[in-house]
């Protein structure tokens, strides 16, 4: 990375006096006083202890019951024609499968787009791409329901979550009860309960800046309205293309379009991405392998195929 | 205050093995040697003050969960530098996936601001100055604030870093480079 690059001895951090000015803004500025204590840290290490030792015997139990399995030999893993044969097996010698894990009563998770909710445990489920719209009712015990995602989780106690997924965006809205959002970084958000949908409105404001018009989309999405998401974010995109907030709206609005099966769309979004912000970086090629995942198509004008 | 005896007790072997057995009293002692270090480094890297307590505790949590690993061939304090360096990359990870910087930028623009002028000057240039970080990929980023922000020497910036001195001199200019043609300064090589 550095090849014949020789630092001089007690060489200046930064040269530019007027970018020195900003780093001196940053250097001075007190930290913010320290909440966190020394007992929520234990008790998150005691937590990933738990988690590691759950872990650990998971894998063991598995590694045993893969063994059990192999030393009971079924019947088709027996057969001499090596082909699969179905036989009628007594139930007092049937091996031993666990059962697939079933969610608490309580729960009920409704895939309204999208494939079906992955269950992980009785209090833990595991969503994919699409909208779901996620009940837990009133129960007495103190469980919460964990809603793992691509793009974070969502923990609820208790009411009605509805959830958006498209690749690594999640978007979580309370319609009822008491849920938290938890980031991948861990920071844990409470969520509040949102307004009823009917208070916005599709149709975006044609003289709207480019951050209303971003907060516009990312409103519409947390109501499920991904079709109205996608109109206001192409405006935003071809209307405002110099803008700050285009270009991650450029990127959502291509994941978008994937998610909702516009491969050639979603193709021409991507492309447009790395035309407009040809640089180097974590996102660019993370944008260039989403592109060769879509595969071959027609050419683009902008965001439309020809 | 963080206070050298402190440290150097913290370090001794047996204080260390007692807090990955999970010892509280062990743990604590070195969470109390090092908070503030650590909360002033992460407030540093990631200039948003509302995310370092959750960052602070997981960098100790992360600690704690790998103390085994730790050989004590480099300080504690360097150790808890790269956990804390690892953890906030994924921060601004997340920060970049999820769109977070702008929505927080777009809202502090909005605040009415009841603060000195002064004050109000200076909170907006080191916005625009993480802003721009933000943008930087993570090991230029990660040389310019160990140099620039932290005020690191080439040796330190090395050490904790755990790269060679030519490079985080070379990742440090480049990051200033692109730095000002994102912050519209012009750039002299000199």
């Amino acid at each position: 990375m550095s090849p014949d690059f020789r630092p001089a001895p007690g060489e200046p951090a930064v040269r530019s006096p007027e970018l020195l000015r900003l780093v001196q803004a940053a250097r001075v500025a007190p930290p913010p006083v320290l909440k966190a204590s020394s007992d929520a840290v234990f008790a998150g290490f005691q937590a990933r202890r738990r988690d590691r030792r759950r872990l650990v015997v998971g894998a063991a139990v598995a590694v045993a019951a893969a063994v059990a399995l192999l030393w009971a030999r079924p019947s088709f893993m027996s057969s001499r024609t090596g082909t699969l044969e179905p036989v009628a097996t007594n139930s007092m010698q049937a091996p031993h499968v666990a059962p697939l894990p079933v969610l608490a009563e309580a729960v009920r998770v409704v895939a309204e787009e999208g494939p079906p909710a992955g269950v992980r445990g009785e209090w833990q489920v595991e969503l994919g791409d699409g909208r779901y719209d996620v009940t837990v009712a009133a129960h007495a015990g103190p469980e919460l329901l964990r809603v793992d995602t691509a793009g974070g989780t969502v923990e609820i106690a208790q009411g009605r979550v509805v959830i958006v997924v498209a690749g690594a965006r999640t978007e979580a809205v309370l319609r009822t009860g008491v849920a938290t959002w938890i980031a991948p970084g861990g920071a844990r958000t409470p969520l509040a309960v949102a307004p009823a949908e009917a208070s916005l409105d599709d149709a975006p404001d044609p003289k709207a800046s480019p951050s209303d018009l971003a907060r516009h989309a990312d409103a519409l999405l947390a109501a499920g309205r991904r079709d109205a998401a996608i109109r206001v974010l192409d405006l935003l995109v071809t209307t405002h293309p110099d803008s700050p907030p285009a270009r991650a709206a450029l990127l959502d609005l291509a994941r978008l379009l994937k998610a909702a099966s516009r491969a050639d769309e979603a193709r021409c979004a991507y492309a447009l991405y790395l035309a407009r912000y040809p640089g180097k970086e974590q996102l660019a090629d993370e944008v260039e392998a989403a592109l060769s995942r879509l595969g071959p198509g027609p050419a683009c004008t902008d965001l439309r195929p020809r | 205050m963080t206070s050298r005896a402190a440290v150097r007790d913290v370090e001794s072997a047996a204080v260390l093995a007692a807090a990955q057995d999970g010892d509280r009293a062990a743990q604590a002692a070195i969470f109390e040697a090092y908070k503030e270090r650590v909360a002033r480094q992460v407030f540093r890297m990631t200039g948003d003050a509302s995310s370092v307590d959750d960052l602070v505790q997981e960098v100790f949590i992360s600690a704690f969960s790998a103390l085994g690993r730790f050989r004590g061939d480099a300080q504690l304090g360097t150790w808890l530098y790269t956990i804390a360096a690892n953890r906030v990359r994924n921060w601004w990870d997340s920060q970049r996936r999820r769109r977070r910087r702008e929505d927080i930028a777009s809202a502090h623009a909005d605040d009415p601001v009841a603060t000195p002028e002064a004050d109000l000057e200076a909170r907006q240039q080191r916005d625009h100055l993480y802003r721009a970080l933000g943008e930087l990929p993570d090991k230029l980023r990660e040389s310019f604030v160990a140099r620039a922000i932290e005020g690191m020497n080439l040796h330190e910036a090395s050490a904790a870093l755990g790269v060679p001195i030519s490079t985080v001199s070379y990742r440090t200019r480049r990051a200033e480079q692109m730095l000002c043609a994102a912050l519209g300064i012009p750039w002299r090589d000199e």
